[in-house]
């Protein structure tokens, strides 16, 4: 037994925020390690010292070992919360820690290293008579290999990380084809998220529901389960709603599954905070092991919803060696508790990370919301970690009131600045399957459409935006204020807006007359009634109907936000725009602010449509970028390891 | 600064009557403005746009900053002359906001008869020189013009130099002028841009040359093209005569406003507050206040409460020559004095107006002349009384005043009462005219009666009997003639005034001005002609 005095958190965003939370609520020093792009981040400025270390790839500071160890030592630390992601499940870091006299707040070294590894993981569950799926996880890893152990399984397959977790160095191939790539790719991320390239294959599991266990032991033996969490929905392999209890859970179903839970900690010996992941079949009503998440989850929150524990602090009393005294019988589940996460991302661009600043983030605090956020207004989304913006945990008495009241906590919410799949949260919480919990993984995938803003909205939000810019305007003028904006004594036509919307000019012709708008749209014509303009609110009312919008622009981007109506992201197109540049034939330019990380041809190089060109990674997601036509490379204008903008030209191909 | 009351209830039948009246006139301001707007005929509009050129008006539009408001003067200028391309001329003027800055804008309407200069539009621009280099404003030309209208040119060649001239001397003055070239501007058209301090050309379109390719051919047998003798790229990159080489019209208009934000112009004296009170009864109601008919009297103060920001006015005098109503309030903020009539001016009246007028150039204040007077009293005892040298104090004073000014014209303007009340030839730095308005050297019934006198006082010297029934007639005649002639449209179309104006637009006229005249040091007059005692 040791007491905790003072814990260095070896992680960042709302992770760290909410380890920090629950150190003050035990009277224990917190010490934040950030990278300097971090530094105004709202968890920099919680803990109790925040020190600058690295730079900004992650590999540089939130994993390097070596310095975050010094650091600790430095400033006094005597256990390290490695939170999730990043180092959380590196055995050798729970080592090293310990070689230092460092608790790390985990499970033991061996639990780690057992579950690390997915293939042992797996061999450990089998001997066990845990159900596992079947496929490869053995020690050569030679790629020639993997794609000869990979047939033999059949496809579709999935190969995973060893190391991984969150659907990093994760892909499912379809097709022997294209099994060499992704093999090569899911090794790449694989080692640039996890420091390990080792990888497992296995027979990919089509139409199952994700369902895992929280578990959780002590250093005496005892390990319980805290509750299943249902992780179905998914994009990318990434979460997106998790909740407990999960709709297709039977106390009978619930009383099997848990047990394996147990007997999987109890076979690792389990201690202090996990996950034990399964795919559940609902046709067959089987369920297989998947892996042992040897962390604190992301979606922990929901466990803590219902069960009214604090996980963080368990961990941390764990690590210091007390006894864990909750019983199995003891463990009881309060209401339904959902959790949605808030990414920069597009979902209408198969979810592909954004990045930017977060202008105006804001939500009204209600009964049963917690809200884990790793930003504030003004912080920036970088390229260099993952885009999650917050979680927005929601407990209620009922499921269907738990999914009510997230979807008013979505409507209400204010992130601003960037893309963010906001409205797509908003439209899966009322989804008529979601609420039905009627899912499988492939939900996203295949049934679920992304709805189109309805037009008379997307008019609301023009207006908005334009009364918000002549707004502006008014303020900065000089001369003639007290004269109506556009006033002609001779009148000839209305004002004029533009904006890009989803890459296309839209005009807005409005006049002013006196303190009221008129704005046309074609033949019909708004009266619009400004209100007043505040901050980021803008007031007016619009036919009648009085709004709140709320507005971020950042240069040419203008974001809005109105409850009822939704969000819109427009660009203020230019009244004099500059000569059109014309993209030249035959280059190929970076979709997203990314790192180049390998470029697979060389000048003079033949290329065929449909070959890949060059790997790019951005926000820890590889991007392929493939020819678009036939041609010879004619030049390569960078290098692997550069970090490029949008837009950037990597190559251009001459078309034969 | 108190609030002044009306007297006027808004549902009287007279109210009601001045107000149909009104409107009428309006509809008819409306009708002559919509004359105005028109750019030419559809195949010309038609022709422009395949070639992706803007008409006059939208390129005023785009040179503005958006949401400015734009003035335009003398918008119906020649809209009665036989003969001419009919209201407004072929050229667009007015003041609005570039880059942040108060300036002046021609846009020639290419559209119509070519952009080509009939006697009006020169008259016009002459008159929107003078208003540019009295208010200080740079300029930008819009250039689209064939030159002179050739069966005019005999009436307008020697004053058209005058725009060439003024250019310059403007420029002398720091008073910059960009123009933009976007066709023609040939012959003495060429010097618009030649004369001016900035010259942008738009490429592939800009045609200018002191002679095309036929007259060249005629004078020195040589054969050129129209790109070779004055394209855009050819005064770019070989002449010199442009500045700028604008790839289209937006490029062209983007490059005078980024000059407009280099020019160095004159900046405001004042900036009022934010907050400006409303007058207290609704300027709209001036339709209904002020007569049609201007032998129907109405006070004054009428007019000016509803002008003035919050009805505010601290009147001068109140006691003393109240046929001549004086007194300083704000419009949008700005200090003005303010010299209305309210009638006939009588000696007391030009007295007080002439120590008003002083005063106000004491205190460098700004002048708003509201007209609506029949002329200085005449009659025995009034000539006894010396209203010939009170009358001349008020000429004095106006004449010699060097504060500012604007004239409104809301009735009658009859006689040495335009002169004292700061008429046309008085300089102005505006003059606005409601439609109801009349001008002359008296009214036209008067007109008629006085000739009706003397010409049966001839008869009767002549020993001719006079015949009733001819005289009847030709009285008749007269009185429509003067009253024509007297007309606000007759005015504006001889560019006697820079606008008829809707009444209900007065404050916003006013308060446009006058943040024009508030653009300069303001410094009243401290000399003045000898005053006849």
């Amino acid at each position: 037994m040791s007491t905790i005095n003072t814990i260095l958190i070896a992680n960042r965003g709302e992770i760290a925020s909410r380890v920090i939370r629950t150190c003050k609520k035990m009277g224990i020093r917190s010490i934040a390690i950030h990278s300097p792009i971090d530094e105004n981040l709202p968890f920099v400025h919680e803990a109790d010292i925040a020190v600058k270390i690295g730079d900004n790839a992650p590999q540089t500071s939130y994993l390097d070992q070596e310095l975050i160890i010094k650091t600790a030592k430095e400033f006094g630390a005597d256990a390290i919360h490695p939170g999730y992601g990043f180092l959380s499940e590196s055995a050798d870091f729970a080592a090293l820690c310990a070689q230092h006299n460092l608790i790390f707040i985990g499970p033991n070294v061996e639990a780690i290293k057992a579950m690390g590894s997915k293939s042992e993981a797996k061999i450990l569950m089998r001997k066990n008579n845990v159900p596992t799926i079947p496929g490869y996880e053995g020690q050569n890893q030679d790629t020639k290999h993997l794609i000869s152990e990979a047939k033999k399984i059949g496809f579709p397959l999935l190969l995973k990380a060893t190391a991984g977790g969150g659907g990093k160095g994760m892909r499912v191939v379809e097709k022997e084809k294209d099994l060499a790539t992704s093999i090569e790719a899911a090794k790449r991320e694989s080692l640039s998220a996890f420091g390990n390239d080792e990888l497992i294959i296995e027979k990919y599991i089509s139409s199952g529901r994700h369902i895992e266990f929280q578990i959780f032991g002590d250093q005496h033996g005892h390990a319980i389960h805290l509750l299943e969490r249902e992780c179905t929905i998914q994009r990318r392999h990434q979460k997106v709603l998790e909740e407990s209890p999960s709709p297709v859970m039977s106390e009978k179903l619930r009383k099997t599954m848990g047990e394996a839970a147990v007997n999987a900690a109890k076979a690792l010996h389990y201690d202090n905070a996990g996950t034990v992941e399964f795919i559940y079949d609902d046709k067959s009503k089987e369920f297989f092991f998947l892996e042992v998440n040897t962390r604190l989850q992301v979606e922990h929150p929901v466990t803590e919803a219902i069960t009214g524990l604090d996980l963080v602090k368990m961990q941390i009393e764990s690590a210091e060696g007390k006894k864990l005294n909750l019983k199995q019988n003891e463990v009881n589940g309060n209401g339904y508790a959902i959790e949605f996460r808030l990414y920069a991302e597009d979902p209408n661009n198969d979810f592909l990370p954004a990045t930017g600043k977060i202008d105006l983030f804001n939500f009204e605090q209600i009964d049963g919301l917690r809200v884990e956020s790793a930003i504030k207004s003004g912080s920036e989304i970088s390229i260099y970690y993952d885009p999650m913006i917050a979680k927005i945990i929601v407990h209620d008495d009922t499921r269907e009131g738990a999914l009510r009241k997230m979807g008013s906590v979505l409507d209400n919410m204010i992130c601003l600045g960037t893309i963010t799949n906001q409205e797509f949260l908003k439209q899966l919480v009322r989804n008529k399957e979601v609420i039905q919990g009627k899912y499988n993984t492939h939900f996203l995938a295949d049934k679920f459409q992304l709805k189109n803003q309805n037009t008379a909205h997307q008019k609301s939000f023009l207006i908005a935006a334009t009364l918000k810019l002549h707004e502006e305007r008014n303020r900065g003028q000089v001369y003639l204020k007290q004269i109506p904006g556009g006033w002609r004594n001779n009148y000839y036509r209305p004002q004029q807006e533009s904006f890009k919307l989803n890459n296309e000019i839209v005009h807005v012709e409005y006049r002013q007359k006196e303190g009221d708008f008129e704005f046309y749209f074609g033949e019909e014509t708004i009266k619009v009634k400004f209100i007043s303009c505040e901050n980021n609110q803008l007031k007016a009312r619009i036919n009648n109907v009085s709004y709140r919008f709320y507005i971020a622009q950042n240069e040419g981007d203008i974001h809005l936000h109105q409850s009822m109506l939704g969000t819109l992201n427009l660009k203020k197109a230019d009244r004099f725009p500059s000569k059109e540049k014309e993209v030249e034939k035959g280059s190929c330019t970076a979709p997203m602010p990314s790192q180049v990380i390998d470029i697979l041809v060389k000048p003079k190089e033949k290329v065929k449509e449909g070959d890949p060109l060059v790997i790019l990674s951005s926000m820890k997601m590889e991007n392929t970028i493939y020819a678009s036509e036939n041609g010879v490379v004619e030049e390569v204008f960078t290098q692997n390891g550069e970090n490029i903008e949008a837009g950037f030209t990597i190559l251009k191909i001459n078309p034969n | 600064m108190i609030s002044i009351k009306s007297h006027i209830n808004t549902n009287s039948a007279q109210f009601k009557e001045n107000k149909a009246a009104m409107e009428k006139l309006l509809e008819k301001l409306e009708g002559h403005l919509e004359e105005s707007r028109f750019e030419g005929k559809e195949k010309h509009i038609d022709k422009a746009r395949s070639r992706n050129k803007m008409l006059a008006r939208e390129r005023i539009e785009m040179v503005l900053d958006q949401d400015s408001p734009f003035l335009e003067l003398l918008p119906l200028a020649g809209m009665e002359r036989k003969g001419g391309f009919g209201a407004g001329g072929t050229n667009v003027s007015g003041i609005g906001i570039v880059s942040g800055k108060l300036c002046m804008i021609n846009s020639n309407v290419g559209t119509r008869k070519g952009g080509s200069v009939d006697y009006a539009t020169v008259f016009k621009g002459l008159r929107i020189g003078d208003i540019t280099r009295e208010n200080k404003l740079p300029t930008i030309n819009l250039v689209e013009s064939g030159g002179a209208n050739l069966p005019d040119q005999a009436k307008i060649f020697n004053y058209g130099g005058e725009a060439f001239r003024e250019i310059t001397r403007r420029s002398a003055m720091g008073l910059t002028t960009i123009s933009v070239v976007f066709g023609n501007a040939t012959a003495g058209g060429a010097y618009v841009p030649g004369m001016s301090d900035f010259a942008i050309f738009q490429k592939k379109a800009a045609k200018v040359f002191l002679a095309g390719p036929p007259l060249v051919k005629m004078a020195t047998n040589e054969i050129a093209n129209e790109e070779e003798l004055g394209g855009a790229e050819m005064h770019s990159k070989i002449s010199g005569v442009s500045d700028y080489l604008a790839e289209d019209e937006l490029d062209g208009i983007r490059i005078a406003r980024e000059l407009m934000e280099i020019v160095k112009t004159t900046t405001p004296q004042l900036i009022p507050s934010d907050e400006v009170e409303a007058p207290k009864h609704h300027p709209d109601e001036l339709l209904g206040v002020v007569p049609a008919d201007p032998k129907t009297p109405v006070d004054v103060r009428e007019v000016i409460l509803r002008a003035c920001d919050g009805s505010r006015f601290s009147e001068f005098k109140p006691e003393y020559g109240n046929t001549l109503v004086c007194g300083w309030g704000k419009i949008h903020g700005y200090p003005i004095g303010i010299v209305a009539n309210n009638g006939v001016i009588f000696s007391e009246s030009a007295n007080k107006g002439a120590q008003f007028i002083q005063l106000s150039n004491k205190n460098d204040i700004p002048l708003l002349f509201i007209q609506n007077t029949t002329g200085y009293m005449v009659g025995k005892a009034y000539e006894e009384g010396g209203i010939i040298k009170n009358g001349a104090k008020l000429i004095n004073a106006v004449s010699n005043s060097k504060v500012p000014s604007i004239t409104l014209m809301i009735g009658s303007s009859f006689g040495a009462g335009n002169y004292g009340m700061n008429g046309r030839s008085y300089d102005p730095n505006f003059l606005f005219t409601y439609p109801n308005a009349k001008i002359g050297v008296m009214g036209s019934e008067q007109l008629a009666g006085v000739m009706n006198i003397i010409q049966r006082a001839s008869a009767k010297a002549a020993g001719i009997p006079f015949d009733e029934d001819n005289a009847k007639v030709i009285q008749q005649m007269l009185i429509n003639e003067a009253e024509s002639k007297a007309s606000a449209w007759h005015s504006t179309s001889e560019l006697w005034d820079d606008g008829v104006i809707d009444p209900r637009e007065t404050r916003n006229y006013l308060g446009f001005a006058l943040a024009i005249l508030y653009n300069q040091k303001i410094k009243g007059a401290k000399e003045y002609g000898v005053w006849r005692m």
